[in-house]
């Protein structure tokens, strides 16, 4: 055994052998002691394991887009969905316009059907309050706010209106 | 050194360094670089696994690692060859890192309680290797249980180790392309070390 130590390493020369900045006794002591070798190759192993297990978990992921794609993707997307909101809008103002003409034409009929209209009238503003209770149930379930649940703020809280207004007949 | 300001991975130019840099641009590979597709393949996985075990976020991890591939990428012929790619890419990652968390810090907690890395899932992907299935679990739970302690770890102390250990830099370019002495960078080194081996207890 060249090296003079009589000693094990410490576990800074330890950690130096790692590194690869031991002095030159210190990297001969850790070459030829058993027990001091042992514990820098148990560490080395214990690294490729773990480089090992993180490397195939990061293949295995799949690319979450294509990099050349990326801004073509972008404005596919963007396109479409104004395109999509303009198609929305159009059917919104087709069946608003198409319920006032048929509002307007019914208005110009005899009385006699005007109480069938006051009933449509009615069934229509309860489909309407039965849709807001829906959307205020889904309001009332939804996670927390995110200024709440971080305390972002000391200030006062204003109350959200979490109930939209039912209409009234 | 010619190609970069002293201390850091930034993509700036030293005057004075023409001769030398032209010289280095003929040896850097110049077919990875510009194929971005290579790019990719080559580093994409690498860089992925780094910055989701320096953040423990995937979903930022996956975001950082596509964003420095394309700086590196659009950025190629800044590149002198004085380190290797695959360290110029990791100090780009890095910049891109410290850049997300600049801005969108509040962003980047909300998304680390969502997607937050587990240790075991990535445990769980360790290749057998011919190994027994006991050696087989007991080296599942060494990386599951590095993993974990690597969260204990300080931003630095698990950078700079990751560096070293999963990376597999040297010292000096660590030191390099964090704009640290090599002794400060050797005293992160030691503390994780000291942190890690500490609590793994006999087993490394």
């Amino acid at each position: 055994m060249s090296s003079e130590r009589t000693t094990h390493l410490t576990d800074e020369e330890l950690h130096d052998v790692l590194l690869g900045m031991g002095a030159p006794e210190v990297e001969a002591h850790a070459a030829e002691c058993a027990e001091c070798r042992g514990k820098v190759e148990a560490f080395r192993a214990t690294m490729r394991d773990f480089n090992a297990a993180t490397m195939a978990w990061s293949e295995a992921r799949p690319v979450r887009r294509a990099i050349r794609t990326q801004q073509r993707v972008r404005v596919a997307v963007v396109s479409a969905g104004w395109a999509l909101a303009a198609a929305l809008l159009l059917a919104v103002g087709l069946t608003s316009w198409n319920r006032y003409e048929t509002q307007g034409q019914m208005a110009e009929q005899p009385s006699a059907q005007t109480a069938p209209q006051a009933e449509d009238t009615e069934a229509q503003i309860a489909e309407d309050n039965e849709l807001l209770r829906s959307v205020s149930a889904a309001l009332s379930t939804a996670d927390e706010s995110p200024v709440a649940e971080y305390h972002l703020t000391g200030g006062a809280r204003v109350p959200m209106k979490a109930t939209p207004e039912l209409r009234k007949p | 050194m010619g190609g970069y300001s002293a201390g850091s991975l930034a993509m700036d130019r030293i005057p004075g360094a023409g001769l030398e840099s032209r010289e280095a641009e003929r040896e850097r590979p110049i077919s990875e670089l510009d194929d971005i597709d290579a790019l990719v393949r080559t580093h994409r996985a690498r860089l992925l696994r780094f910055v989701a075990c320096s953040t423990g976020d995937a979903d930022l991890a996956e975001t950082v690692a596509q964003d420095a591939i394309l700086r590196a990428y659009n950025g190629r012929e800044k590149f002198r060859g004085e380190c290797s790619v695959s360290t110029w890419l990791t100090g780009i990652a890095i910049n891109v890192l410290r850049d997300h968390q600049r801005t969108e810090k509040y962003k980047f907690w909300k998304r680390v309680k969502t997607t937050a890395v587990d240790a075991q899932d990535m445990a769980a992907f360790l290749p057998a290797g011919g190994a027994s299935p006991e050696s087989q679990l007991l080296a599942k739970e060494r990386v599951g249980q590095l993993q974990q302690l690597l969260g204990q770890l300080s931003n630095n102390q698990r950078m700079i180790f990751l560096m070293k250990f999963a990376e597999e830099m040297p010292v000096n370019e660590i030191s390099e392309a964090l704009g640290m002495p090599v002794s400060t960078v050797r005293t992160h080194l030691h503390r994780a070390l000291k942190t890690i081996r500490g609590q793994m207890g006999a087993q490394p």
